[in-house]
Order: structure tokens, then C-alpha cells, then sequence
């Protein structure tokens, strides 16, 4: 190896030493800007985040706990918690396509029934969308809850947060806070739950179409089929002499 | 005199190169993540339940108030950013000079993001939800992987004299 090489190969490793062990050829400031920019990122998606999604508004008409016509030949039972994800995949996907549809058409009506049996915060929330139904709006706070749903009794359905959904609606407060801190339907929904376990629902979802049970979260096409069946039946038998 | 390996070396189509053989690595780990958040897409828009090791946390998760932002679903955001460092990780594969450190550095910032996002995630799951999703874990894992090995080829960068990598002797 002759005297310039071996300049060179000194040069070189000056020049790298000069650079530092962690040399870049990326330009730090584009490293920091990245970083800072992912941050930022993360916390414009966290804040995104913390906005409670829209419950989607329901079209249906509604009576008290029955959504739709009273006079409509199917009644979907509808047995639920409103701290149960899978309550709320049904509140949300098949019975929001079934109100457009089906209840719409003055084919069938859901009516609800309370299954409380996940925790304190299940009969609280219960109660609470009882209060709200004293002032006709029971299917919004319905909407409310399951939008607000986070965990199973960690505090998302406390009373101070159920009364905030109250507010948050329009409700008239000093009557909802009332019904909600004088418990005045606790007696009442643990009575229904009971009922339902009676009636053998031991888990939530649980649907009955005219009586047939159906448990979990059906598909719409599945439901859809079902109630028509019944429908038929029902119009069938209304033929008989 | 005896040679002296400076570089240990990493053989690909183009030779011996150590960033090819890292963004490589993100590139197929992007592939597994755009895979496993393809899945969970497709139960999210289907309806269906998710497989879940046996247990119903999937389901839980998924189904949360958080499962959403802004009307997006979380499986969603996570393909696109797979997606996205999946073809950021190939461009870096396959150019070179300023490309590939512009590339390299873009996989480094959405694999950060990721991982970020995906440490709050979890601390919903963990804190909030009550329920852990394996498939979450899973992408979280991922993404930490591609970030690591992302700053691991920034901080290298400087230690290789030519982006071609080549295999030198001293």
C-alpha cells in the first residue's frame, strides 16, 4: 500500500470522525421536524378521538319504549344492557337498518326491554333512560348512552356523566336529576331484568320476533327474513274466517 | 496484510447493503401490519365478530367508542398507514442518494406515529375499555418493530460512507 493511499484512507477517517459516530446524511433538523410533526399528528388524532361520534339519528317513530307503529303485525323484543358492546353493534347496525326499513313500512315495531345484569352502572344507566322517557326522549338518551359507551363500570355511566347526557340533550334537568338521584325506576328495571331472566335470557342481545328468540346480534337479512315470515303469518291468520 | 471486514455484510439483489437489508424488514413487517388491519377493516365494515383467541375483548374493542375517529375507523387509519410505509419502504429499497434518506426518514415519522398512537391505544384498552384486542397488540407490536429498525437506519446512516453500501476492507 503506497504513502498517498495511506493519506487518503487518513483523510477519510477524519472526515468521518469530524461527522461523529452518529454522522447522518439526513439533515438532523429534517429529523426533528418529522418528529414533531408525528407528535403533532398523534395529538390532533388523540383530541379527534375524544369527540364523542354522532349517534345516528333515528327516523322511526316512537312511543314511550316502542319505536314504530303500535299497529304494526311483528313486535321485535328487544332485551339489552346498555353497558353490552354487542348491544350496541344491534342498537347501531341491524336495528338502525331495521327502522329504516321495516319499521318504517309500519311492518314491525321494537320495543325495549331492560336486562341490567353487567353491573351497578348497567341499572343507573337503565334508570337514567327511563327518566329521559319520562320526557319523551327515551330513544335519544338511548342513542346517548350507546354513543357514550366505554368499558364495563368504569365510571363512563357514573350518575354525574348520566346526568351530563341529560344536559347534553336538551333535557329538563331539574326533573331528570331527580327521577336519577331519587332512584325512582332502580325498582323498576331490576324488576324487568328479572322478568327477562324468567323468560330465560341469560345473555344480551336476546331478540324476540312475535315470541321466537333469537340470541345475539343477528345479520339484517336474517332478521329482515324472520319478521317477514312472521308477517306473513300474521297476515295470513288475520284472513282466516 | 490481513483484510479486515468494516461492514459485516448483508447480501441483496443489489449487493451488499445494510440499508436495503432494514427497509426491507420494515417493508415486509408494513406487509403483515396492511394484512392484519386489512382483516379488521373487513370485520369492522362486514359486522362480523372478530376472531379472538378464545375470548370476546376483540369484539369489545372493536365495538367501542374508539374503535372510530372522526367517523373513520381506527383498522382503517392503521391499513393506510401500513400502506404507506409499505411503498415508502420499497422506494427506499429501490432508489438511492436523497431519495431513498427522504424515504427512509418518512417510514421513520409514520412508524413514530404509529407507535404513539398506538401506546395510547392501548392505554385505552388497558385503562378505559377494560378489554385488550390480541390483533391490536399485534399491529402495536409491528409498528414499534418498523419504527425501531427505522431509527436504527437513520442513526447508521452517517456510518456508511456510500449509500450503495458496499462492503469495504480496510
Amino acid at each position: 500500500m503506497d504513502r498517498s493511499t495511506r493519506q487518503q484512507r487518513r483523510k477519510a477517517t477524519r472526515e468521518r470522525a469530524s461527522r461523529g459516530p452518529r454522522g447522518r446524511q439526513v439533515p438532523r433538523g429534517w429529523i426533528v421536524g418529522v418528529v414533531a410533526a408525528a407528535v403533532v399528528a398523534v395529538g390532533a388524532l388523540i383530541a379527534l378521538g375524544q369527540v364523542p361520534p354522532a349517534a345516528p339519528v333515528s327516523t322511526a317513530a316512537a312511543a314511550g319504549k316502542v319505536k314504530g307503529d303500535l299497529a304494526a303485525p311483528v313486535t321485535v323484543e328487544v332485551w339489552a344492557d346498555f353497558q353490552c358492546p354487542a348491544c350496541r353493534l344491534f342498537a347501531f347496525g341491524p336495528e338502525r337498518q331495521l327502522e329504516e326499513t321495516l319499521v318504517r313500512d309500519g311492518i314491525a315495531k321494537v320495543r325495549w326491554r331492560d336486562l341490567a345484569f353487567l353491573g351497578q352502572e348497567s341499572v343507573w344507566a337503565a334508570a337514567a333512560a327511563n327518566c329521559a322517557e319520562e320526557q319523551g326522549q327515551f330513544w335519544r338518551y338511548h342513542d346517548e348512552l350507546y354513543a357514550e359507551q366505554a368499558g364495563e363500570n368504569r365510571g363512563a355511566f357514573s350518575k354525574a356523566n348520566l346526568k351530563r347526557f341529560a344536559a347534553e340533550l336538551g333535557l329538563d334537568q331539574a326533573q331528570f336529576n331527580a327521577c336519577l338521584d331519587g332512584d325512582r325506576h332502580v325498582g323498576q328495571v331490576r324488576a324487568e331484568t328479572e322478568a327477562g331472566r324468567q323468560q330465560g335470557v341469560r345473555a344480551t342481545p336476546t331478540l324476540f320476533v312475535n315470541g321466537e328468540k333469537l340470541e345475539g346480534v343477528p345479520s339484517f337479512e336474517r332478521l329482515e327474513r324472520l319478521i317477514m315470515t312472521h308477517a306473513a303469518a300474521a297476515r295470513d291468520s288475520e284472513r282466516m274466517p | 496484510m490481513k483484510p479486515q471486514v468494516v461492514l459485516l455484510p448483508v447480501v441483496t439483489a443489489r449487493g451488499v447493503d445494510w440499508t436495503s437489508w432494514r427497509a426491507g424488514a420494515c417493508g415486509a413487517l408494513a406487509l403483515l401490519g396492511l394484512v392484519l388491519s386489512g382483516y379488521l377493516v373487513w370485520v369492522h365494515q362486514s359486522g362480523t365478530f372478530v376472531l379472538c383467541a378464545g375470548t370476546g375483548d376483540c369484539a369489545i374493542v372493536q365495538s367501542s367508542r374508539f374503535a372510530n375517529v372522526a367517523g373513520v375507523p381506527v383498522a382503517l387509519l392503521g391499513a393506510g398507514l401500513y400502506a404507506a410505509i409499505l411503498a415508502l419502504a420499497l422506494l427506499q429499497v429501490r432508489a438511492s442518494g436523497t431519495t431513498a434518506d427522504v424515504a427512509g426518514l418518512g417510514v421513520f415519522g409514520l412508524a413514530l406515529a404509529g407507535t404513539l398512537y398506538s401506546a395510547y391505544l392501548t392505554y385505552l384498552e388497558l385503562f378505559v375499555i377494560g378489554a385488550v384486542c390480541p390483533w391490536c397488540v399485534a399491529s402495536a407490536v409491528l409498528v414499534t418493530a418498523i419504527c425501531g429498525l427505522a431509527a436504527w437506519d437513520l442513526v447508521a446512516a452517517g456510518d456508511v460512507e456510500d449509500r450503495g453500501g458496499t462492503c469495504a476492507q480496510a
